[in-house]
Formats: C-alpha cells, structure tokens, sequence
C-alpha cells in the first residue's frame, strides 16, 4: 500500500491528524509531473492543473481501497495547496523575469476561454488568503480549490459537501472579500 | 465558522442577490440599522464588488503553461520578403505578428503564423481554411489577405498566392498568411472613447452588418463576432470598421483529458458572451449563418448599452453546463431596462441630454 493510501484511511477511520502529511508526499509528486510535461517540446501546449492533479492521485492513490468520497476530497484539498505553492513559485519567476528584460512580448487580451490569470494576481491572491483561511476556512478552501486547484465551483461544492447554490455565494464572497482584503493593504495596482 | 459576523456576510450577499445597487444604501440602513460597524463591514465588501472586474475570474491553474511560450520567433526575423517587428495578437494555435514588407512594395502588414509545435494537419488544415475564405472575399470592411507561404520556403514572387487552388508547400514549412493591417481599436473602445451618440454607433454598426452579408454570400460563416474583431481604422479622418479573424473557430488546443475522474474538456469554439445558444450547445452539428446574426445582435446591444447581454464575467464563472443553459434558457434584460440599471453604478454615465455616451470598464 502506498504512502499516500495509508495515509488517506487513517484519516478515513478516524485520524485527521494524518492529513497534514499528505501535503509533501503530494506535493512532491504534483513538482515531478508538472516538470515532466513541461519539458516536453511542445510549446503553447496549456497545461490544465486538473489533469496533473488527476494524474497524481491515479499515480499516488490505490484506488480500490480507498473507498469512501472524503479520502477523495482530503486528496484534493492537499493537492489544491499543493498546487499552490507551485503556482505561485511560477507566478514570481515569471514576474522576476519580466522585469530582468526577457521577450518583450504583448499579446493582446481577448476573451477566450484558457486565458491566464496574471502573475501579479496569482501572488496577490496567495498573499492575502491566508488571513481569509483564519477567517473563513471553508471559503478558502474554496479558493485554493478552485483558484489553485483549477476545479469548477460545481467540481468543488462536490469536494466541500456544499449545494451549488451555497458554493456560488462562497465564491461571490471570497473574490470580494480578497478584493477588499488587497485594496485595504493597498496592493492593488 | 466565520469571524467575520455571520450578519455581515448573509447581507452582503443579500445585498448582492436581491437589491439593486441604487438601493444599496437604504438597504443597509434598515438591516444594519444603529450598528455602525456593521454597517462598516457590509459596505467594504459592497465597495469591492463594484470594482472587482475581472479579479480571480481566470483560475491560477492555466498560468502553469505561461513558461512553455519562449520559442516564438523573435522579433527581427524574417519570413520570404517579410521582417517580423512585434507580437500584436495570439490565438490558440496562431500568431499574429506586425510585419514589415520589402518587396515589391514597402509597407507594414499583419502576419498570421502559425506556432511553433502547432502545425498538426489538423491544425493546418483549419489555418489554410482561414486563409482560403479571406482569399474569396473582397469588402472594404473585411481584412483583406495579400499572401500566403511557409517558414522556410524561397519567395517566389511569380506565383499567387491568393489564388484559391495554390495552397503553400507545407513540406517542412509552417504555413503563414499575410493581411492588410488594420490600426484601428475595437469597436465598443472607438465608440466610447469618442463618446459617440447611439446614432453614430449605428452608423458604424451598419457596414459591419455588410460586411457579414459579404461573407455570408461567399459561404463563410465568421462564428466569433465580438469587439476584439471589429476594429476601427480612420481613413481620410473618416471612422471605417473592418471586420478581422475569419472564417475559422479558434479553439485553444485543449485535449480532452484521459482520465476523466470528473470532467470532460470539450473544444470551445467562439466567445462566451457572444455566443448563439446553438454554439453554445456544442452538439457537432454545423452552425448556420444565423449564428453570426445573433452574434451580430450582442455586438449591437453591447454598442448600445455598454455590456453584453449575459456578463461575460457571470458566464465565465459558471460550470461549462451552466453557461450552456444561461444562454439557450435565459432572457436577457431589455436595453431599455438595462440602461436603467447601469445608471445608478458608479461606472456609468447613460445617454445624457447632448446624446453622448460614455461608459467606462
């Protein structure tokens, strides 16, 4: 049985405590799969997190003895943070690599679909989430899930045990209380 | 759960829900009553929403393919009688690049070229299906094309490119095409910045229509109308719109994923807002004409209201199902009507007496 198995039943028969060492097994694998791709010589290609994350719990999770829904949501919270941490390490490198000269590219914004959240959100979002997990754990999970995770809202009431209608007013709630949350700092541009 | 008063948030998103902006005020008053801090707590949120925009309405979790797009061409290189200057336009599976022409004339032109990695024959197949349908068409207010080739092929100034039968040789070469280059901005920003009355919107709305019927007679059914592909260039000081990115749905190249726990990725054609229920439906089945005019119909609502008829932004946050229904089920709010509303936001002035519009993003 695989690390992160044995780990998802002890929380399923009753440990919670063994969630917290999920995340780096997680997180390892996620750093591993996500480089791996990348390195592949397809450029423009878009990586969907959801997949890696897929990937990884196919990779991580023997399936058949997991059974219950909640070893899957524990999973996925783990792996939405996860995710996280890459994201934003990205997110600065990028942002590092703007201002030291690079391409100087300029695409024009349109409104397709895949389009990309800026760099500068993706740290600023990080930055200000954890006093929002101090006041509203659940709406941040909702974020990580769906922000960093790149799940649906529908996807991530499924995760949280919300009804969709509560999940969209979670996310109504977390985008504006982040929003004020950065203006109060003044971290807006 | 939350520290943050559990009132504070439940009349926020009452607020939010069920109350006009306009009304805001009042009814924080009744709810939040002598409880200043409340009060307070309630009007910071509200104050956020009102400028949110577009803030978190892209997950984080796309940017992880923003560091694989360093093998474009760099500017300076050239193609044929071509010198690439700058990106101004990206696609799924495209490029456009601001160009440079030599020979036989000089002149600055707009390079569509397809990406590096990207030339699948499927993806082929579709840009030269986009370059063939601007070949046949020939309307003032439609880009027109003027060539057409592959990265690696020798200029051959005999041949015509333009022709319908000659196709580039694509043996080892990514194909491109080479357009008139339009300056112009988007045609909402045109109308806005120039505080155009509805009147003159019109006016510059009407060959755009023409345009479209062009197309139609030729066959070619656009299937992405929006602002960004209507731009508007001045010539002799005279507004003329010119209608851009023909003829072919660009996808992003997203592959459906092969474990599909919970998902299913479909390719998305067109752009949410502006997308006709049938193309919302995404059943395979072939789009007529008819989408274009529906198209057409929120580019009209959008010049004259200042917002799309569905909110991009509500569609974008909505599950891929809820977005369908949106559009195939739900009413919008008359023009009449949402004039009404947009009024009372602080980000938009309605038709003032001199029949100037503005509105601001």
């Amino acid at each position: 049985m695989s690390d992160v198995t044995r780990i998802l039943s002890q929380i399923e028969s009753g440990d919670p405590s063994a969630a917290e060492e999920l995340l780096p097994l997680v997180y390892e694998e996620l750093r591993k799969l996500a480089a791996a791709k990348l390195a592949q010589e397809k450029p423009g290609q878009t990586l969907q997190a959801t997949a890696l994350v897929h990937d990884a719990y196919v990779r991580l999770v023997d399936v058949e003895k997991v059974k219950h829904w909640d070893s899957r949501g524990h999973f996925f919270a783990a792996a939405a943070e996860a995710m996280r941490r890459i994201l934003v390490d990205r997110a600065r490198q990028k942002l590092g690599l703007k201002h030291g000269g690079g391409l100087a590219r300029q695409a024009i914004e349109s409104d397709e679909v895949a389009n990309l959240a800026a760099p500068e959100e993706v740290v600023a979002v990080h930055d200000a989430l954890d006093a929002l997990a101090a006041e509203d754990p659940l709406a941040a999970d909702l974020v990580k899930l769906r922000y960093f995770g790149g799940f649906s809202i529908d996807e991530a009431a499924d995760i949280l045990h919300l009804s969709r209608t509560t999940a969209y007013r979670l996310w109504t709630y977390a985008r504006v209380s982040l929003r004020a949350s950065l203006k109060d700092r003044g971290e807006l541009g | 759960m939350s520290n943050e008063s559990p009132n504070a948030r439940a009349i926020f998103t009452d607020a939010v829900e069920s109350v006009p902006a306009e009304r805001w005020s009042d009814f924080l008053a009744e709810r939040c009553g002598e409880d200043h801090a409340l009060r307070a707590r309630v009007q910071r949120l509200l104050d956020a929403q009102l400028e949110i925009g577009s803030f978190m309405n892209h997950p984080a979790a796309a940017a992880i393919s923003t560091l694989n797009q360093t093998s474009l061409e760099e500017p300076g290189t050239i193609i044929g009688p071509y010198q690439l200057l700058q990106p101004i336009g990206e696609g799924g599976f495209g490029v456009v690049y601001l160009a440079e022409q030599e020979q036989p004339v000089r002149r600055k032109v707009a390079l569509k070229l397809i990406k590096p990695g990207m030339d699948t024959r499927q993806v082929i197949a579709r840009f030269e299906a986009e370059r063939q349908a601007l070949a046949i068409m020939d309307h003032v207010n439609i880009a027109r094309v003027l060539d057409a080739g592959a990265v690696g092929q020798a200029f051959q100034p005999d041949a015509d490119p333009t022709s319908q039968a000659g196709k580039p040789n694509l043996r080892g070469g990514r194909p491109y095409f080479v357009m008139e280059l339009v300056h112009g901005v988007p045609i909402t920003n045109y109308c806005d910045d120039n505080q155009l009355t509805p009147r003159q919107r019109l006016e510059l709305f009407v060959p755009v229509c023409q345009a479209i019927q062009h197309a139609h007679q030729k066959g070619i059914i656009h299937r992405d109308i929006k602002p960004s592909n209507v731009l508007v260039t001045l010539y002799d000081g005279k507004p003329v719109p010119k209608v851009i990115d023909f003829g072919v749905a660009k996808a992003t190249e997203q592959k459906l994923t092969e474990r599909t726990l919970f998902t299913h990725y479909g390719t998305m054609v067109g752009t949410p807002a502006y997308m006709s229920p049938e193309q919302a439906e995404m059943s395979g089945l072939d789009v007529d004409t008819r989408s274009d005019v529906y198209s057409l119909g929120v580019l009209l609502y959008e010049l004259l209201t200042g917002t799309t008829p569905f909110e991009g932004r509500r569609l974008r946050e909505a599950g891929f199902a809820e977005m369908q229904r949106i559009i195939r089920e739900e009413e919008p709010v008359k023009p009449s009507t949402r004039l009404c509303e947009l009024s009372r936001t602080t980000k938009f002035t309605p038709f003032p007496a001199d029949g100037k519009v503005t509105t601001t993003e």
